[in-house]
């Protein structure tokens, strides 16, 4: 994660300033203006953070993830280069490239001379140090493993590009959404779930994950949480026999995933199968961990997961994961 | 006689030198930052000022000299095996080498060893896991009077084996950040911020084919086989225990610090013997030579035939050093 040390200087600067006049009438002059001069240091501190901020204007962003955050908060006209990947939203792709995801070229990244390189958790660690030794500020955006830390890479990366306000609107409204949903879902009875998200070998997601966060959010209990690792064995799955199945398979299209929903009806004593609640979700909503795309999963999601809630939206939420068939 | 050999010998040592130099020079000017080759001079000699100066001193002439010191290590690790062990498929990661440096390498990385040490933890456990390997094959295989040469190299390939499985193991186990990791490092790849063990790499193949020459005429007797070497006087136990480590060490090197790079150490070898005969003398030193500039020209390849893409060095070296070499042993009807 991204530290947001300029949100802790900004709430430290607050307090002192809401405790120095309100606690004056007991302290010594001398005490008043210690605090005094402390709170000017601090808004001098402050400002100046704020102004390094505002000064990122060549940015340039090393994976499609971080690149649809800074065009989700507004910042793209700071972001001068991507990656080949970064084709969402369709401008990106217009901009310059400067290599895929695990293999940037450096050379060109020196010759742009941005003032911030955000670096994703593939970005070779070598190619990073040589950008730090050129003097360019490096910065890790690591993936998000929790819907909380999703918002606040979102508003780290935002504080960076001097787009915080966008970002702050963004993530409050994902926040309430995300809050009124689990509150909707916690008194409710809990599906097993299992999300697959790779197909070779089967691939699901545990705790470590953000796609875990859906189930968490839409009230489902994923078989695969305290799982060390994402591997699971379809052995398990039918062992387990979970309620729904939900298949969302990272990097391949939708018509992967129909094809994978076809080997689990094969196993026609599965709960999932009997009440058909084996559905195919689209790849590209459900694994961007950025705020806005994770309400749009978590309501697709908790359709399938709480049919009973959204009587009206049955119909559409089956006839999807059985009709695109092929 | 001697002297048109020398004549040719020398013939052949200044075309490769020249084409190391050559090949270097191509690769200073060539990058998808698109500097014009005509202002490089001045550039050089502003000094140190410009972004222009800092990409080719800082950036690309460390990978040169890295290309140039591996490509120049495997291949001279090839000669030497495929010399000791008279079979012309031994390559430097037949032993399991590779396979050990890169069982190192994933225990770093799950144990979280770099988080302690650094980004040196990297070539530190490659290279362990390297030396580990070497000495199992060799202690596994050593008798007190000879080594068994086609032992040690089933040994090494199925410790190469072993190795690849437990890291296939460590992938499967390990957390997805780690996962990444470990297939970036695997991928191989000549960027290198640390100068020092540029440096150190550089001194280590230098070194490694000052040792072999002292070697060079055990390895024509070994030629003969090893009853014939041990009767025109040669120490076969001795020089092959030296040979081996010396291989080996190069291969080590090279494995921990740019990741895996196939087929250098196979067909540099196999092309220069085409062109110079089976003499070590001269074999040893145009391979290293070759080998420096061919991985060279690959990284050269790699680098701007999809600009900006970077391919993976080993993309390059596998499909031209293959294409090329079934071409040349159709044409020339060799016998290896």
């Amino acid at each position: 994660m991204i530290s947001s040390r300029q949100g802790n200087w900004t709430m430290k600067c607050f307090f002192k300033y809401r405790i120095g006049p309100s606690s004056s009438c007991t302290h010594s002059v001398a005490g008043t203006m210690v605090t005094f001069a402390l709170v000017l240091i601090c808004i001098a501190y402050t400002e100046s953070i704020q102004a390094g901020d505002k000064n990122f204007s060549k940015v340039i962003s090393l994976s499609p993830m971080i690149t649809e955050t800074i065009y989700l908060v507004g910042g793209e006209n700071t972001l001068i280069a991507n990656t080949i990947y970064c084709n969402v939203p369709e401008e990106a792709k217009y901009k310059e490239k400067i290599g895929s995801v695990m293999r940037m070229n450096v050379e060109k990244i020196i010759r742009l001379d941005p003032d911030l390189v955000i670096a994703s958790s593939l970005t070779r660690e070598k190619q990073i140090i040589m950008l730090e030794k050129m003097s360019i500020p490096v910065i890790r955006a690591k993936n998000p493993e929790t819907f909380d830390q999703m918002c606040d890479l979102t508003f780290s990366i935002a504080q960076k590009l001097g787009c915080a306000e966008k970002a702050g609107r963004i993530i409050e409204k994902a926040k309430m959404e995300a809050a009124a949903i689990l509150e909707k879902t916690s008194g409710l009875n809990k599906p097993s779930v299992f999300i697959q998200i790779g197909i070779k070998p089967l691939h699901s997601a545990n705790k470590e994950m953000f796609i875990n966060e859906y189930i968490r959010y839409g009230g489902g209990v994923n078989i695969a949480e305290h799982e060390s690792s994402g591997i699971f064995s379809r052995e398990k799955v039918l062992a387990v026999n979970p309620d729904v199945i939900m298949i969302a398979t990272m990097g391949s299209s939708k018509k992967a995933g129909f094809v994978e929903r076809e080997k689990w009806m094969a196993y026609k004593n599965m709960k999932a199968v009997k009440s058909n609640r084996i559905h195919v979700l689209d790849p590209e909503i459900i694994c961007s961990p950025e705020p806005e795309s994770f309400i749009k999963g978590l309501k697709d999601i908790i359709v399938l997961l709480h049919p009973g809630l959204f009587p009206h939206k049955r119909g559409s939420a089956s006839s999807e994961s059985k009709g695109d068939g092929m | 006689m001697i002297s048109s050999k020398i004549k040719i010998w020398s013939l052949i040592f200044t075309g490769l030198l020249f084409s190391v130099l050559v090949v270097g020079l191509i690769a200073l000017c060539t990058g998808s930052a698109g500097i014009e080759i005509k202002k490089i001079p001045a550039i050089l000699l502003q000094g140190s000022t410009t972004a222009e100066y800092t990409i080719l001193m800082d950036i690309r002439l460390p990978r040169i000299l890295l290309g140039m010191a591996i490509g120049g290590a495997l291949s001279l690790a090839g000669t030497l095996l495929q010399g000791m062990f008279r079979n012309p498929l031994v390559e430097p990661y037949t032993l399991g080498i590779s396979g050990g440096a890169s069982l190192g390498v994933c225990i770093n990385i799950l144990f979280k060893c770099y988080a302690v040490l650094g980004i040196i933890a990297y070539p530190l456990f490659g290279f362990a896991g390297a030396s580990a390997v070497i000495f199992l094959v060799y202690s596994l295989n050593r008798k007190s009077t000879h080594i068994r040469s086609n032992r040690m190299l089933l040994t090494g390939v199925m410790i190469s084996y072993v190795a690849s499985s437990l890291v296939m193991l460590l992938m499967a186990l390990s957390h997805h950040d780690d996962l990444q990791n470990i297939v970036l490092w695997i991928m191989g790849s000549l960027d290198e911020p640390n100068i020092s063990l540029i440096r150190l790499v550089c001194m280590g193949s230098v070194s490694g084919l000052i040792i072999s020459y002292f070697f060079c005429m055990d390895l024509n007797a070994l030629l003969l086989g090893d009853e014939e070497a041990a009767n025109l006087g040669v120490n076969t136990a001795r020089s092959k225990k030296i040979l081996f480590v010396t291989a080996s060490f190069l291969t080590g090197l090279s494995v921990s610090v740019a990741g895996i790079i196939m087929f250098v150490g196979l067909i540099v070898p196999h092309f220069v013997r085409m062109m110079t005969g089976p003499d070590h003398r001269i074999l040893l030193g145009a391979s290293f030579l070759a080998g420096a500039a061919f991985l060279t020209a690959s990284d050269v390849i790699a680098r701007i035939i999809i600009t900006p893409l970077e391919l993976p060095v080993g993309v390059i070296t596998g499909i031209i050093g293959g294409v090329m070499f079934i071409w040349a042993l159709s044409r020339k009807q060799v016998t290896l």
